[in-house]
């Protein structure tokens, strides 16, 4: 890609850097869930531990 | 009689005496040479380089490596992480003798170290990015030895000094944790002044931010890699509490990292991005800094999440290795590989026998004096008349 000015260089390269950084954010919660392991149901203080998933040895 | 002494003269002939004795025997010969004949006759350095490997490997990532000081001391005072207590002590007197290590080989390497203080004391050059690395050198290792003091009192028994001093605690960690912030980055901010020198992919207006970011997933790494060291080899010094923490701070540790070297990658990446430099990965540099960038950040960063995961300590552990080996590769890169770049071959800079020498003279006087210390104080184990008062 060819730049003309300073701020042809600057304004593709800010907007190429923006696009990255929504990237990262995304990728910053995938890679905190595979870091933290597999997904744990949140129980439900109103039903019994066998309606939550965990009345089989959890 | 006479064959006591020698029994007791043999007991001291081990191969880990033998192997440091001779080294520092030759780092003794040549720290005579040095401080007789003058820079010239133990070094390679010259004006193109007048920086070598005592700045690149025992500096910068002398600094680095010792950064575990003030991780493990934040994550245990500043963000409450009280089961990684027992690893406190460690990594704070690895950072101290880490530091102490650092102005050591800093009077080889200045011209005239008699004039080391001069900055501090004598003439302050405060618009000189030297001399907030030497200020905050100077400010955190006085720092590192009042948290380390403790041990030492415990061991001596004076327990009013040692009162006084953990009442303080908290406030050297904090005073500790900022100015690593600043030092650590200052390291990096150092190498901005030269952006005709540096190449291009290494050279980045963010290089204080990387060296900072990276400087803590070294700390992190040089916590479990000298965590399994002193697990193998200093096993008689613990007791059950460190014992029975050891591998929470191993997984947490892991798990930290990964998230840290996630970032620096992300941060890596944003660099070059906002520079520009894509074109430059399709050079020899370039293959260079996709090895250190993807085989020392992200591979590590993807198997300490996977270690961790799974449990996997001896995943973990190799994989402090790597990452404490990419966080070297990095600051040579920076300060010797992509340095003076387009120099040709004949110009460039490569150490002498004798700068090896004393930097490998330097490390071993940092383990010897981590084994005295650590098998005399208590750092792998609670004093007895301070049983849980931390």
């Amino acid at each position: 890609m060819e730049f003309s000015s300073l701020h042809e260089f600057f304004m593709h390269t800010k907007t190429m850097t923006y696009l990255l950084m929504g990237g990262i954010l995304v990728g910053a919660v995938l890679w905190w869930q595979f870091l933290m392991g597999e997904k744990r149901q949140i129980e439900n203080p109103h039903q019994t531990d066998e309606e939550n998933g965990q009345g089989h040895g959890h | 009689m006479s064959t006591e002494t020698s029994t007791d003269f043999k007991s001291y002939l081990t191969p880990f005496n033998i192997i440091t004795g001779l080294i520092i025997i030759a780092g003794l010969i040549v720290t005579v040479i040095r401080f007789t004949g003058g820079l010239a006759a133990v070094t390679n350095l010259d004006d193109n380089y007048p920086w070598g490997i005592w700045i690149s490997f025992d500096l910068l990532c002398g600094v680095a490596l010792a950064a575990g000081g003030y991780t493990t001391a934040a994550a245990c005072y500043v963000f409450g992480f009280k089961k990684y207590q027992s690893a406190v002590r460690p990594a704070v007197l690895t950072a101290f003798l880490g530091y102490v290590l650092v102005v050591l080989a800093l009077h080889y390497d200045v011209g005239r170290p008699w004039r080391l203080p001069y900055p501090i004391f004598v003439q302050q050059g405060t618009t000189s990015l030297l001399f907030e690395v030497g200020l905050c050198v100077f400010l955190y290792l006085t720092v590192l030895f009042l948290e380390f003091l403790p041990a030492l009192f415990e061991w001596k028994g004076w327990k009013k000094l040692r009162e006084v001093l953990v009442k303080m605690t908290l406030v050297l960690v904090i005073f500790g944790v900022v100015l690593s912030t600043l030092h650590q980055s200052s390291l990096g901010a150092l190498y901005t002044i030269a952006p005709s020198k540096l190449h291009p992919l290494w050279y980045s207006a963010y290089l204080p931010v990387f060296f900072f970011v990276s400087s803590i997933a070294a700390g992190l790494s040089m916590v479990i890699f000298e965590g399994t060291l002193s697990h193998k080899y200093l096993h008689r010094m613990m007791d059950s509490e460190y014992n029975r923490n050891h591998n929470d701070v191993i997984l947490g540790f892991a798990k930290g990292c990964s998230w840290v070297l996630f970032g620096y990658f992300a941060l890596k990446m944003i660099g070059l991005t906002y520079d520009n430099n894509w074109h430059y990965l399709a050079t020899g540099f370039g293959v260079w800094f996709l090895v250190e960038l993807l085989g020392f950040v992200a591979l590590p960063a993807f198997l300490f999440a996977v270690g961790a995961r799974d449990n996997n300590f001896p995943l973990i552990k190799w994989t402090a290795i790597l990452t404490v080996l990419g966080i070297v590769l990095n600051r040579f890169n920076v300060s010797l590989i992509a340095f003076n770049y387009h120099l040709p071959s004949e110009d460039r800079y490569f150490p002498h026998i004798m700068e090896i020498i004393i930097s490998v003279f330097i490390v071993t006087v940092g383990i010897v004096a981590f084994r005295f210390i650590s098998t005399r104080m208590p750092v792998f184990f609670e004093h007895p008349d301070y049983k849980g008062q931390h």
